[in-house]
């Protein structure tokens, strides 16, 4: 996932659906347009279309170098990629730009509404942990627990569709979506596709968690920086 | 030589003043301004995600990826992959494969932004931060 495109995305996903539709101010700050969660599910959508762009030949890189460290190798063997850039190399070699780019499909389908849940649960929770009263600052583990609430939200209803992804940028020789999906279907039924949701639930909780804290203590030191605030 | 009445000018009433002028670049300003902060937030969070997630990640892949019966759970893969590879060697090589992504993302904005990257100097020094130390583990 890269965060930063996706958070720019976001941005630009949010200016574009406020030019769109009427956004009513929030009565507290006149200056901030309060968005309705459907809006922040569409901005969020929206926030994946240049991602995919870019990650999804990154993925595929990713996944074949995640796996190939489990590769018993003979006396004297080297592993079959020396690094990304090779990765990409051999893919190129072997299939062109179609190899380098397989999964594409699968990442906007994992990435975009992924990403529409993701943000929409995000703002319900930092919503519903805004205080009433003072001045309505949400608290850092308030901030964290809405990072960590949105990380599950968004794996929850699109692993079966990364689980296809990843088989399929994992796989080797030509190999197709649906071919992929009926593979999966007939050795594991259903359960096939959630092969490893316990691991990414459990990440979700700490990853989202310091990604926002990140967001926000960097959106903290920039405005300390560049407008003043103390 | 056309006489100076044969161009229609717009009447100076209808030109923006130079207030509004000011203005309106002020405002194109700090909204372009916004934007590359939001960047900057985001690459900050993401090193920030990469830190913690991604050993859960990998652990994710294996299995997903696993003929049925390699591994028995995800407590096996972290196992395995530990008594066969090493602790900081999985963690070095993921972590390396992800700072490109960072890296990458930050050449592209930059192009973007050509002039007006100055924000996203901060975010540089954290590269090469968790580029030295990566470096330092699987030197």
């Amino acid at each position: 996932m890269i965060v930063a495109v996706s958070f720019w995305g976001y941005d630009v996903g949010k200016q574009i659906v406020s030019s769109f539709s009427h956004t009513p101010t929030s009565s507290s700050s006149s200056s901030t347009p309060q968005f309705s969660i459907a809006q922040i599910s569409t901005a969020g959508l929206l926030s994946a279309v240049p991602m995919t762009l870019i990650t999804a030949p990154f993925e595929r890189v990713k996944v074949l170098l995640q796996i190939q460290g489990q590769k018993v190798l003979a006396p004297g063997e080297k592993p079959k990629y020396s690094g990304g850039t090779d990765v990409v190399r051999q893919l190129y070699r072997e299939g062109g730009l179609r190899s380098v780019f397989r999964g594409s499909v699968m990442t906007f389908a994992r990435d975009g509404p992924g990403s529409a849940a993701y943000f929409a649960m995000y703002e319900y929770v930092k919503r519903k942990l805004t205080p009433k009263d003072g001045d309505g600052k949400l608290s850092l583990t308030a901030i964290m627990a809405a990072g960590g609430a949105a990380g599950v939200a968004m794996w929850i209803p699109v692993f079966p569709v990364d689980t296809v992804k990843s088989r399929l940028q994992s796989a080797e020789g030509k190999v197709s979506i649906s071919g992929t999906i009926r593979e999966i279907y007939g050795k594991g039924g259903l359960k096939g596709f959630f092969p490893g949701i316990g691991p990414a639930l459990a990440r979700a909780v700490p990853a989202n968690a310091a990604t926002f804290l990140g967001v926000e203590l960097a959106h903290q030191g920039m405005r300390r920086l560049f407008d003043g605030e103390k | 030589m056309p006489s100076s009445s044969s161009i229609s000018l717009p009447s100076k009433d209808s030109l923006p003043t130079k207030e509004e002028l000011k203005q309106d670049v002020e405002i194109a300003t700090k909204s372009t301004f916004q934007s590359l902060r939001a960047l900057v937030a985001g690459g900050v969070g993401g090193i920030c995600a990469v830190v913690v997630g991604h050993p859960f990640d990998l652990v994710k892949v294996r299995l997903q990826t696993a003929e049925k019966g390699v591994y028995s759970g995800a407590m096996d893969v972290v196992r395995r992959t530990i008594a066969r590879e090493g602790l900081a060697r999985v963690y070095i090589s993921t972590l390396q494969l992800q700072h490109s992504y960072v890296l990458f993302t930050n050449y592209i904005f930059q192009g973007l932004y050509a002039g007006v990257s100055a924000p996203l100097v901060g975010v540089t020094p954290m590269c090469k931060f968790t580029y030295m130390f990566y470096q330092s583990f699987s030197g």
